[in-house]
């Protein structure tokens, strides 16, 4: 067991944008328990979950230990045998059967028992360890980013990350994605479960079953010129396996072309009106102009004029 | 009297041809298109396309129809839709459509040919997204 500070808990916590919900699930405990770390003034827990609530706020062990007390505790309130390693039991504790007369044949037979008997737990723990220590499995969910090639400046630009869920059951995600400098947060679909204003990076935690999508859109100022690059990572929650980056397209130039204009003809075409309806038909319609990417779709072009910061569509 | 039981070499070849026939079917089950349009003309001016669509229906589709040059395009049905003057047809764009029968129409303000008619639907292929284009019958 270890102490923590409950108050410098709730100070990062807060200061990361952080909901308890999203502590409670990355440390596998509930909202109330992590409601009770941040009230008491130094709650002890287990070490392992102190671990992951460090791990949980992006900072040290040591950030959020006790200060006056952070050299670890045992645990004396909850001592039980099977939390003793097998290994470390003397088999001359263990009473001896004995016979009158056969005392000399039954020592032997009992030492050797409890030699077998240690060579039996000493193995079980190591293939026990060698489990654990094996490189975790590759996460049963990947996550694609889906990004136009370009977008005009001081329009929204929205991105999504198509989530693919090959296991058959539902899958808590904790999906950080850090927004490029030069544009800002407009919307996000599901809602932020937090946000980073440090180094920008917007969390989310969701349950996802089958294929699921993530959307935000993005703007930068109507002067902007260069490039938006993305980058991101997803991890399992309540999981020991390490984060993985995600996939797809990472890169948006600024340009005169709408972003559902792929190939830059200044108009929409069947296939292009097509592919956005087929990726928002979900959840993702909010961050998208439809009626005017429909509008331009029934026209015959458009042209983006820089001077009304508009787009004008041809008849 | 007592009855032979079968020997395992047939066993094995019973589920060997099984496993064939299976192989065979399951490719034509997975080929079935989801979508599939006729194209007819009404009353002399009025062409009707008639898109059938079943499981897994895809998240949207654009249908086409085209008239002969010479027929005036006068109303849709349902309307909203796209007109394309330079090949004088119509195009509207199916958000969420369920399984089932659609029709769309096109009345013209001339009388025309049914040869000259035609219908198209296209959609995306899911997963990977593909264009496919369904060309429709003539009754």
């Amino acid at each position: 067991m270890v102490k923590i500070d409950g108050s410098k808990v709730r100070t990062i916590r807060e200061t990361k944008g952080l909901t308890q919900l999203y502590v409670a699930t990355a440390v596998e405990v509930t909202t109330d328990t992590v409601s009770r770390w941040e009230n008491r003034k130094y709650p002890a827990i287990k070490k392992e979950n102190a671990l992951k609530l460090a791990q949980a706020l992006e900072v040290e062990l040591e950030d959020i230990l006790d200060a006056v007390d952070s050299a670890p505790t045992e645990d004396v309130s909850e001592p039980t045998i099977s939390a003793q390693p097998l290994a470390s039991r003397d088999p001359a504790h263990v009473p001896p059967l004995q016979t009158p007369g056969k005392r000399s044949l039954v020592r032997p037979a009992l030492a050797l028992s409890g030699a077998a008997l240690i060579i039996l737990a000493a193995l079980t723990l190591f293939l026990f360890h060698r489990q654990v220590d094996q490189e975790p499995e590759p996460t049963a969910m990947a996550l694609q980013r889906i990004v136009a090639p370009h977008f005009i400046a001081g329009q929204p630009l929205p991105i999504f990350l198509v989530a693919e869920n090959q296991a058959e059951r539902a899958i808590s995600l904790i999906i950080r994605e850090k927004l490029p400098p030069g544009c800002r947060l407009l919307a996000a679909s599901p809602p932020l479960s937090g946000k980073d204003s440090d180094d920008n990076t917007l969390k989310w935690l969701t349950k996802i079953s089958g294929n699921g999508l993530i959307t935000f859109s993005v703007v930068t100022e109507p002067n902007f010129q260069g490039s938006l690059s993305f980058s991101g990572i997803l991890k399992e929650a309540n999981s020991a396996q390490t984060a993985i980056a995600i996939g797809g397209d990472t890169k948006s130039v600024s340009g005169l072309h709408h972003w559902a204009d792929t190939d830059g003809d200044n108009r929409i075409s069947d296939e292009e009106i097509l592919a956005v309806y087929d990726l928002v038909s979900g959840d993702g319609q909010a961050m998208v102009d439809l009626d005017l990417l429909e509008e331009i779709w029934l026209g015959d072009g458009y042209t983006w004029q820089p001077e009304l910061q508009k787009i004008a569509i041809i008849q | 009297m007592v009855k032979k039981p079968m020997p395992p070499f047939f066993i094995i070849v019973i589920f060997a041809a099984c496993a064939c026939c299976l192989s065979l079917l399951e490719p034509a089950a997975c080929q079935a298109a989801p979508v599939s349009a006729t194209v007819y003309l009404q009353n002399g001016s009025k062409a009707v396309l008639e898109i059938n669509l079943a499981n897994p229906v895809p998240a949207s589709l654009i249908a086409q129809i085209a008239l002969p040059p010479t027929a005036r395009i006068a109303t849709t049905s349902p309307g909203g839709a796209k007109i394309e003057r330079g090949s004088n047809s119509v195009k509207w764009l199916l958000k969420n459509p369920s399984a089932g029968t659609i029709y769309l129409s096109v009345t013209s303000a001339d009388g025309f040919d049914q040869k000259s008619l035609s219908g198209v639907v296209l959609f995306r292929r899911q997963p990977d997204g593909s264009l496919v284009k369904v060309n429709a019958k003539k009754r």
